[in-house]
């Protein structure tokens, strides 16, 4: 027992330092049997919604997550909330391994990680007045005290009218709804605030609001958010550290700035590309990914991102060919320097992004039809139709 | 809604209102409702609804079904809703091998051709006045009020396992999740209050289910005894001599019509009264 510890979290129960990251998950993996028959039903398959993922969230700072529908970071989201279980991995909750607790040993750990959920419309019980839905985690935690004027407090913290407390859902917007929302999961004073796609369902006029609130609330109670979206936008507005998922995997972790500026999965360059950026006649150059994303059910071998990537046909210098070593081994996570890490065997440099335009500007002339050819090499694509074997990786989103 | 209160006063004071009126249930006045042919004779200013084949009151005897009518309907049903409410949430939330035991169960149960087993049971325990099942089960109001019940619950289990199917699935169900909510609690503060609205509904279409199955089984000498009247056996006494006495079974009929109807407008009325989305 005097053998020194190597690293500080591989004691449990280790005092919390900085360094340990609020939540650790390791190699989540997710598995949903696809299965058939009515009465004996048996596992045809699986799809796989996370295929090893890992990720840590830190005390009083913003994840973001991002990705195309699909590519897992919801599941990832209730994995870490516990609402569902993963079939592999671990999670820890600031050094303790919460992977295996039972609902009962959860219930302390509730009071701790909160939910904000997608839907404002769909995650209030529209029977229960807004009083009784904020005062439901004081109910089920068993917080004594004056739940009528927590419950009040809470909603003016979140510029709601205190006053509304017996009103219903439906007598709300959806932006108040989502306020409530946000009240309700601040009720037990978490820790860490789970936000899947909370401003998704909103008014863009209204998304600000809700997230300087979120932002508000961090800056005031040291909140740590675990914050999904498709939003490119968004995320860079609240994230301090980003993953990015695609198909079940984490292909690229950076700070912001780091990757908004220097992206180094040729999936996060597309996926940025594909941002609007708001500026008025600006000559936008979308990386555009060919195909669709494949069925996680069937997902490609070696790396998944393969059959679309642009940079793999420029590493192979042919249009139809794809390197070996893509095709046959699934790269993993590698640091690239300052807490950058990529997913990628030939990770971008500078001046790959203007050579994959290149190549998609000659092939598409190539290929057919040569108006919409004209148009990408003048970089106007906005308003062309696209045929149909192209997807802009925006409008798939 | 005026109607059904009307019914239940009636029921409770059928008593009062038949001295009022001056004639017992059972009371025979042969002598004076009765023709020289021994057929009965039609309303008049004594008797409203004329007298039946024996020179009974009519009136009064509906009078007195009413209770029978009432206390079969409301009975059958609270037993049907709240089994077939329990086990429909159970069934819903929980799934897996409870929820096809549960179903396979109601399926088995509706499948079952109801008045052909209704009829056997209640042979099979009306035969004596010890019942059968060794005593368990005993011929008369109970047993029609548990016949009822029992081929009645799947239908509220089949409903309510259907929408708590979806209702599991929305977020909310997983907000309470989120915040440590168990189960029991998940089922019935979340999605039993949004029930309310089909069980409502269902609940007052199966109180007139009721009431009319009570009478089939009178009007095929099954349901309560011949001395206790009641609307499906008065109207099954009428059918024999329809020809001749046409008030034996227009005026029950009318009133199990009536009754039936009422109930289906106070479920759509209770069900727009409990919408929070409703304000009227």
């Amino acid at each position: 027992m005097t053998e020194p510890t190597t690293t500080p979290d591989a004691t449990p129960g280790a005092t919390v330092t900085a360094d340990v990251p609020l939540v650790r998950a390791r190699g989540l993996v997710k598995r949903f049997p696809i299965t058939r028959g009515v009465v004996l039903q048996r596992a045809i398959g699986h799809v796989h919604a996370l295929a090893g993922v890992d990720f840590d969230i830190y005390a009083g700072k913003t994840l973001g997550v991002v990705g195309e529908s699909g590519c897992g970071k919801s599941t990832a989201a209730r994995i870490v909330a516990r609402l569902l279980e993963p079939t592999e991995g671990t999670i820890e909750f600031e050094g303790r391994d919460i992977t295996t607790l039972s609902r009962r040993q959860m219930v302390p750990l509730r009071r701790t990680v909160q939910v904000v959920f997608q839907d404002p419309y769909a995650s209030l019980n529209p029977r229960q007045s807004v009083g009784q839905i904020i005062a439901a985690p004081l109910r089920v935690h068993g917080v004594e005290g004056d739940r009528r004027k927590k419950v009040q407090e809470l909603m003016a913290q979140v510029g709601l009218n205190p006053e509304h407390f017996n009103r219903y859902p439906h007598e709300f917007s959806g932006g108040q709804r989502q306020r409530i929302g946000i009240a309700r999961a601040l009720a037990l004073e978490p820790k860490l605030i789970i936000c899947d796609e909370p401003v998704s369902a909103l008014d863009v006029s209204i998304q600000a609001q809700v997230l300087n609130l979120l932002g508000d609330l961090q800056r005031e109670r040291g909140l740590a958010y675990m914050f999904i979206s498709h939003d490119l936008g968004v995320v860079r507005h609240v994230s301090h550290r980003i993953s990015v998922m695609y198909l079940g995997s984490i292909v690229e972790n950076a700070d912001r700035d780091a990757l908004y500026d220097n992206p180094r999965h040729p999936y996060t360059v597309a996926l940025i590309s594909a941002a609007p950026t708001g500026e008025r006649g600006a000559r936008t150059r979308r990386l555009l990914l060919a195909g669709d994303v494949p069925s996680p059910a069937a997902p490609p071998p070696g790396c998944t991102f393969h059959p679309r990537c642009p940079k793999a046909r420029l590493v192979s210098g042919d249009p139809a060919e794809v390197p070996e070593r893509c095709r046959t081994e699934r790269p993993v996570l590698t640091d690239v320097g300052e807490g950058h890490q990529v997913a990628c065997w030939y990770p971008i440099e500078k001046g790959d992004a203007e050579k994959m335009m290149e190549i998609q500007a000659s092939e598409i002339t190539l290929e057919g039809d040569p108006e919409l050819g004209v148009a990408q090499t003048e970089g106007l694509t906005d308003a062309q139709p696209r045929p149909d074997d192209l997807v802009d990786g925006g409008t798939g989103l | 809604m005026l109607f059904i209160i009307l019914l239940v006063v009636v029921a409770i004071f059928a008593p009062v209102l038949a001295s009022l009126i001056g004639h017992g249930p059972n009371e025979l006045f042969n002598r004076t409702m009765l023709d020289d042919f021994g057929l009965p004779l039609g309303p008049n200013s004594e008797f409203w609804f004329g007298a039946d084949a024996s020179g009974r009151d009519v009136l009064v005897r509906m009078i007195y079904g009413t209770r029978v009518s009432l206390a079969v309907g409301l009975l059958a049903t609270l037993f049907a809703v709240g089994l077939g409410v329990a086990l429909g949430l159970v069934a819903g939330y929980l799934g897996g091998i409870v929820d096809t035991v549960l179903s396979r169960i109601a399926e088995i149960i509706l499948s079952l051709p109801i008045l052909l087993f209704a009829i056997g049971i209640v042979t099979a325990c009306g035969a004596s006045k010890e019942g059968c099942a060794r005593g368990a089960i005993k011929p008369g109001l109970m047993l029609v009020v548990l016949i009822s019940a029992f081929f009645t619950w799947p239908w509220m289990f089949r409903i309510v396992r259907g929408v708590v199917l979806q209702l599991r699935e929305r977020e909310f169900v997983d907000a309470a999740r989120a915040i440590g909510a168990g189960p029991t609690s998940i089922m019935f503060r979340e999605i039993l209050p949004n029930l309310i609205s089909p069980i409502i509904v269902y609940a007052s279409l199966m109180i007139p289910q009721a009431v009319l199955f009570e009478a089939y089984l009178s009007f095929l000498g099954l349901g309560v005894p011949d001395t206790t009247p009641s609307w499906g056996r008065m109207i099954a006494d009428g059918s024999q001599i329809y020809d001749v006495a046409w008030w034996l079974m227009l005026f029950p009929g009318i009133i199990l019509l009536l009754t039936v109807l009422a109930f289906n407008l106070l479920g759509d009325g209770l069900r727009d009264a409990l919408d929070p989305k409703s304000d009227r």
